[in-house]
């Protein structure tokens, strides 16, 4: 037994009485027998004034409700005599009871639960009697009176309503959406009415919405208005203590305010939210938070989830729900795909914005509410939408589809696209005569509202990535993916937003399912060398997801209620759960796998009914299990779960403690609160002393992973120290300044610097590296609240410190990235997010994975620009894809850099190879459909036409093998290939149009007509016709059959460039004023125009689905127009110089764009390998 | 003569066993009384270690309580602080174990419902410490038990322990603290595992 410390005590009082803090330091340093002694003292001097209070009052046990009835039917309550017990409600029972007086009348009275001062339930309910008294209203039921009972209990007294609550009712009569908005809107117009009286009624929830049938009318009435209210107060702090059941209102339907238990701060807008959860649970057939969920965390956590977590919305939450979805689908006379597709949209809308944390950006009224569902009902927008103006659109459509001439759709949307709907509406009145008009007018106008949705829809998503609100972006990119028809309408500008969406943060699916509850994510691992988190996803099972593709790769299930810990082997072979097995409360099974096929190769149970920690030795052999016992005992188990996993063998059971594995597998290290060290034999199980020099208790340890070294927190928790595990000697000692709260991080090397990050107890973070000897410190925001708490992450190699604070007032602090070396934030995550409770690294660093709730996210710190490519010195003019997608060529001029014409890898961005096919400048080049032959124009009048065999593409000497046509020509300015590659097409200064065998380049024919310079040329897709534009103003359509011009236009300015739509409708062609024309490509009379610059046009291209026109030129901004709404959907900066050519891969993946300063860009949809970072 | 009193007259006579035998016999009264007057209190009233105690006093010693001597008041207390402190102990650790242990049964707990859901981790954190100070300070520590689990005054506890008023205060106030310095560092260790 240790001595007591006479001399500390002494000298405390001693120092108790010194009040100046100088002389009392002074007093101490003295006379304390060393350093340690002072500091302890000091310590305790300290806590002396804290001390106040402190086990004073005696531990009070407050008993359980007592849930006895002590009335009786008969009983008399005043002039009210009890009939019969009709309801067990929370806060009491309700009976129905006989009035004599001053009527005769059959009333509910309600007899409170012990529980509460009577008094104050009483006086609560006399001042806000009157107000309730003024309530008159069919939906409401009245409160006629309250009392107290003899034996001191207080009553009200009610209006009798004989129903079920609503969410019964509206079950039974399997009453579809619509019905039950319609309840539902009464209820908000009833709840309404009360407000405005002053009465909130605080505990809204079905069993308090009763419905009565009134000539076969169903009949909502809200009852206990004002109850809630005289019993609340009373309850909020003590009661909502003892545990679940004697919560104040249930907490399903409890708003976040409410939950957070400040009591004072209740308004209307808790019953909003109340009234949003009703909503909900009408529309999914369950709550936000589910009971079940609720129920199975702690109180704090319920409180947390209630206040921060951000539920699913209605319609996600239905996909969610699993087999029950048939049933809830049922019970709507629907289906569960079609009652999804009804909740997504302006349903979901509705019920997210009445249960918005924040209640400012809740309705403001139950009769907004009310309002907005009628909206819905009636085809109207809804208020409950961030404006848009796309959305309006689409309900505006969707309403006068059938009222609305096309003419008029279009025209209050889109001026500039008038003459397409004529056109449309052309075609329809040409339909009509086989009487499918109206079928055809009715799907292009749908069609054609999609379209403008969608193009809305890209425009928000793009100015969500603007704004890094990336989460809000792949949500607005996910909504827009498909149509309410189900038809997928991504194309190239959603992959490349989406790409731009997701370049830093990848949210991967919410973690949903199971059996109709939450999916949940806890005690997530990493699994080693593998890009997989693997979880406990709060039904039993372990979930993993994969982080690569965001897919949920695997779900192991066990026999499992609950899994209650995880753990990996440091080589991600094995992977061990424990959880209460289904069979038995008494015992939890321990599982073994073999990663990664998930096979489960051993098994044994244990007899704990909880686990603090799992942990697997360095080689995989040694299990150690920290477990609960149920009589609240704390055991740890050493198992050999490697040698035989199919029969693992118990090396030892030892009291509380804690265990810390070397490298080696001989021996462990073992701690115990208040004990020494231990040293554990891993072959037989003894224990023996392992003697520190400094061998008071420690708080914490790790040992180095080759087992050299032992790192603890010492007592005195100012301190981590460094021992020799051989010898015990101590090597180093690193010093906080103030106690240290954990060892969060300790990171090793081979040569055992180390980088240590601490949190203290003042929530600061201490990052120490052992090499420098540097000490940093980062005060992490948001700290001064009491309740926040810091999550951090250490990269692997130690460089990124990741911070974030939740448990403040707006939920979370941005995470924040820190270059541990300088202390700089490198990276800052403010996107909205749900708590995150935990954070990991992915392996190369160059991620973080944000864990929290009920979904992961990979946050991509250093996200790459676009792919910008060498380029070339001079002005850069033409660019051809190969057809498989996966080389560009780019020619250029020659004035600076003789090699004109340089290849690319698309995927890897780098030059493959580069030549010089002419003299000058290159300017215009095309490759035939086989990928065989390369043709490439140049500004010169020898030579400037070339026939390349480029089958074998990366050969540089192949360059030199060009067939060249013979004799003089004028400057060649565009080239082109026939889509059956036979034909080749030539053009430029001459103004005549040549005609040559595309394999021997003999000549064919001359088309003559143009009367100034020809600037671009184009074959139709069909092969039939060739359009050409020049600089004397016009386009002309040619037959190649008849090689005879079949139509032109001209324009006021000249033309500069032209496309056929791949499906051969349309001929975009664009002019030196920055409008594009879209052709009919037989007539070349005008379907629609659009403005899409103020300067010249240089070039445009389909993207080879057809859904989308690149357009770009002097204005140096990239544009992308649907080519059915003639909408624009993105506009894409980047380049410096004006943009001479734009090129879609054939594979539709990438946009390649070059300009006048010899830039050349990719615009690609796909991640390539440079994303990956700058380091 | 009742079996408590019985029990404090062998002590009185030098039969050290003779304590042994006075714990249970506390324990199960005070339990049982516990439980009963739960059972039977107006809910929402909290139980007074103090007052359950004293009543525990009265019904185990009956009317020869009112001339027992203060030696074996002190060994009747001592038991009954040691007693209640067992019981909020048991009633803490179940708690815990079951928030470990999931599953939402605690509504089937008899008797005591500890008043804040944090609680029950404290009071197993502070019994740790005043296990600690037991080893320091066994005195200090008993001070501690009739005090807090025993809803003493420091009268009564100085009384019983035959020390001074200014002693009792003095080690109170020393206890004190040293109690919360090992609870910070409790707390802290809590946060590591």
């Amino acid at each position: 037994m240790k001595q007591p410390e006479p001399d500390l005590e002494e000298l405390f009082f001693a120092a108790l009485e010194i009040e100046n803090p100088a002389a009392r330091a002074a007093f101490l340093q003295r006379h304390a027998v060393n350093e340690r002694a002072q500091r302890e003292i000091e310590e305790l001097l300290a806590l002396d004034s804290l001390a106040n209070g402190f086990l004073e009052s005696p531990p009070l046990s407050v008993p359980q409700i007592d849930l006895s009835v002590d009335q009786q039917a008969g009983t008399k309550i005043g002039p009210y005599k009890l009939i019969e017990p009709i309801g067990d409600g929370g806060m009491g029972i309700v009976w129905m009871a006989e009035q004599s007086e001053p009527v005769r009348r059959k009333v509910a009275l309600k007899v409170i639960k012990p529980g509460m001062d009577t008094k104050q339930v009483l006086a609560r309910f006399e001042a806000e009697r009157q107000a309730l008294a003024m309530m008159d209203h069919p939906n409401i039921a009245r409160v006629f009176d309250g009392g107290t009972t003899a034996q001191g209990r207080p009553f009200f007294v009610m209006e009798l309503v004989r129903g079920i609550p609503i969410t019964d009712y509206c079950d039974r009569e399997r009453l579809v959406v619509e019905d039950r908005l319609n309840l539902f809107m009464l209820v908000c117009r009833a709840v309404q009415h009360a407000h405005q009286k002053g009465i909130i009624h605080r505990d809204l929830k079905p069993t308090n919405i009763l419905v009565t049938v009134i000539d076969g009318e169903p009949v909502p009435k809200v009852i206990d208005f004002g109850v809630a209210k005289a019993i609340g107060d009373s309850l909020t702090d003590r009661t909502l203590c003892t545990g679940f059941h004697q919560f104040v209102g249930t907490p399903m339907y409890m708003s976040p305010e409410q939950a957070a238990l400040s009591g004072v701060d209740i308004d209307t807008r808790s019953d909003i939210y109340s009234l949003g959860v009703l909503l909900y649970e009408l529309l999914t057939g369950t709550t936000p938070f589910d009971s079940w969920t609720l129920k199975q965390a702690t109180f704090d956590e319920m409180r947390r989830m209630i206040r921060e977590d951000e539920p699913l919305r209605p319609s996600l939450r239905l996909s969610s729900l699993g087999d029950t979805r048939t049933t809830v689908a049922d019970a709507r006379r629907s289906e569960p795909r079609r009652l999804g597709s009804k909740l997504k949209g302006e349903l979901d809308w509705i019920v997210m914005k009445a249960l918005e944390k924040d209640r400012k950006r809740r309705y403001e009224s139950s009769g907004d509410l009310a309002a907005d569902v009628g909206r819905y009902l009636s085809g109207s927008p809804v208020a409950a939408v961030p404006a848009s103006r796309t959305y309006r659109f689409r309900k505006f459509a969707r309403r006068h589809q059938v009222f609305l001439s096309t003419v008029s759709v279009v025209g209050l949307t889109l001026a500039s696209a008038t003459s397409l709907s004529t056109w449309l509406a052309l075609r329809a009145i040409r339909a009509e005569r086989n009487s499918e008009a109206s079928r055809i007018l009715a799907e292009h106008r749908l069609q054609f509202s999609e379209r403008h949705l969608y193009a809305s829809r890209l425009r928000d998503a793009r100015k969500a990535i603007d704004d890094r609100q990336v989460e809000l972006a792949q949500e607005i990119l996910k909504d827009a993916s498909t149509s309410a028809e189900g038809n997928d309408l991504r194309d190239f500008a959603w992959h490349y937003l989406q790409g731009q969406a997701t370049r830093d943060i990848v949210v991967y699916p919410d973690i949903v399912s199971y059996q109709g509850h939450f999916g949940s994510v806890r005690s997530p691992i990493l699994l080693e060398g593998d890009q997989r988190i693997a979880y406990d996803n709060g039904a039993g099972e372990i979930a993993i997801v994969d982080m690569a593709t965001g897919q949920l790769s695997d779900v192991l299930k066990g026999n499992y209620r609950r899994v209650e810990a995880l753990a990996v082997s440091p080589d991600g072979r094995t992977l061990v759960s424990a959880g209460k097995s289904t069979e038995s409360d008494q015992t939890s099974e321990v599982l073994i796998r073999s990663m990664p096929s998930g096979a489960i190769v051993g098994r044994f149970d244990i007899s704990a009914i909880g686990f603090k920690r799992l942990r697997i030795s360095n080689s995989g052999r040694i299990l150690y299990l920290g477990t609960y016992t149920r009589d609240g005992m704390i055991f740890d188990f050493l198992y050999d779960i490697g040698s035989d996993p199919a029969h693992s063998k118990l090396l030892g059971k030892y009291p509380y403690g804690e265990f810390t594995f070397p490298t080696g597998d001989d021996q462990a290290f073992r701690h115990r609160l208040g004990a020494k060290v231990e040293k554990v034999d891993l072959i037989t199980g003894k224990v023996r002393k392992f003697a520190l020099p400094r061998s008071e208790e420690i708080a914490w340890c790790e040992v180095s992973p080759d087992g050299a070294i032992f790192a603890q927190i010492d007592g005195g928790r100012s301190d981590i120290v460094l021992n020799d595990t051989a010898t015990g000697a101590e090597i180093d000692r690193i010093h906080a300044c103030e106690a240290i709260l954990s060892g969060t991080s300790f990171l090793w090397t081979s040569d055992h610097a180390a980088t240590v990050v601490m949190q203290t107890a003042s929530k600061r973070i201490f990052i120490w590296d052992r090499t420098s000897r540097t000490t940093a410190m980062i005060v992490p925001e948001g700290t001064d609240r009491e309740e926040s708490s810091v999550v951090c992450a250490l990269s692997a190699d130690g460089r990124y410190l990741a911070l974030t604070t939740w448990g403040i007032p707006g939920g979370q602090t941005p995470v924040r990235v820190f270059d541990v070396r300088t202390g700089e934030v490198v990276a800052t995550f403010s996107g909205r997010h749900d708590t995150i409770h935990e954070m990991k690294f992915a392996p190369d660093g160059q991620s973080i994975y944000l864990i929290g709730g009920h979904a992961i996210k990979q946050w991509k710190l250093f996200p790459a620009p676009s792919i910008e490519l060498a380029g070339h010195q001079d002005e850069a003019w033409c660019l051809a894809f190969t057809p498989d997608s996966r080389y560009l060529l780019s020619g250029s001029d020659n004035s600076d850099e003789p090699k004109t014409l340089k290849l690319w890898s698309v995927a890897g961005g780098e030059l493959v190879t580069s030549g010089r096919p002419h003299l000058a400048t290159l300017s215009t080049m095309a490759i035939s459909p086989d990928g065989q032959r390369l043709v490439t124009g140049g500004l010169i009048e020898k030579r400037n036409l070339r026939l390349f065999d480029i089958s074998f593409l990366t050969d540089a000497k192949r360059w030199k093998d060009g067939r060249s046509l013979p004799g003089r020509s004028s400057l060649v300015r565009t080239v082109a290939f026939s889509p059956d590659g036979k034909t080749l097409a030539k053009s430029g200064d001459d103004r005549k149009i040549h005609l040559f065998d595309g394999f021997t380049m003999a000549a064919r024919a001359v088309l003559s007509g143009h009367t100034d310079k020809v600037r671009q040329i184009a074959f139709s897709p069909d092969g039939k016709t060739l359009a050409s534009a020049a600089n004397d103003g016009s386009v002309r359509l040619w037959d190649l059959a008849s090689r005879s011009q079949i139509a032109a236009i001209e324009g006021p300015r000249p033309f500069t460039t032209l496309a056929f739509s791949p499906d051969g409708t349309t001929l975009a062609v664009g002019d030196q004023t920055g409008l594009i024309r879209f052709l009919d490509p037989v007539t070349l009379s005008e379907k629609a125009r659009v403005f899409s610059e103020d300067s010249e046009l240089r070039s445009v291209a389909y993207s080879p689905d057809g859904r989308i026109l690149a357009a770009a030129g002097m204005g140096k901004t990239i544009r992308l127009w649907d080519t059915l709404t003639h909408q624009n959907l993105l506009d894409q900066k980047g380049h410096e110089a004006q943009i001479n050519a734009l090129a879609f891969s054939p594979d539709g993946a990438t946009l390649a764009s070059c300009d006048h300063a010899g830039k050349v860009k990719l615009w690609t949809t796909r991640q390539s390998h440079r994303d990956r970072g700058q380091d | 003569m009742s079996d408590v009193t019985r029990v404090l007259s062998t002590i009185e006579h030098g039969d050290d066993q003779a304590g042994d035998r006075l714990l249970p016999l506390v324990y199960c009264e005070l339990r049982e009384l516990a439980r009963q007057r739960l059972a039977r209190e107006k809910p929402g009233q909290t139980l007074q270690a103090t007052a359950l105690v004293h009543e525990a006093y009265l019904r185990l010693l009956g009317p020869e309580g009112q001339s027992i001597d203060w030696t074996n008041r002190a060994h009747f207390f001592s038991a009954a602080a040691e007693a209640m402190r067992r019981i909020l102990i048991e009633n803490a650790r179940r708690k815990r174990a079951d928030k470990y242990g999931g599953q939402l049964q605690r509504q089937n707990f008899e008797a005591f419902d500890i008043a804040a859901p944090a609680l029950s981790d404290d009071i197993l954190a502070l019994d740790d410490a005043l296990a600690k100070l037991e080893v320091e300070d066994p005195v200090k520590a008993q001070l501690v038990k009739l005090r807090y689990f025993a809803g003493m005054t420091e009268t009564e506890a100085a009384d019983i322990l035959g020390i001074s008023l200014t002693t009792a205060q003095r080690h109170w106030r020393y206890a004190r603290v040293r109690m919360l310095k090992w609870l910070k560092n409790a707390d802290e260790v809590d946060e590591i595992s």
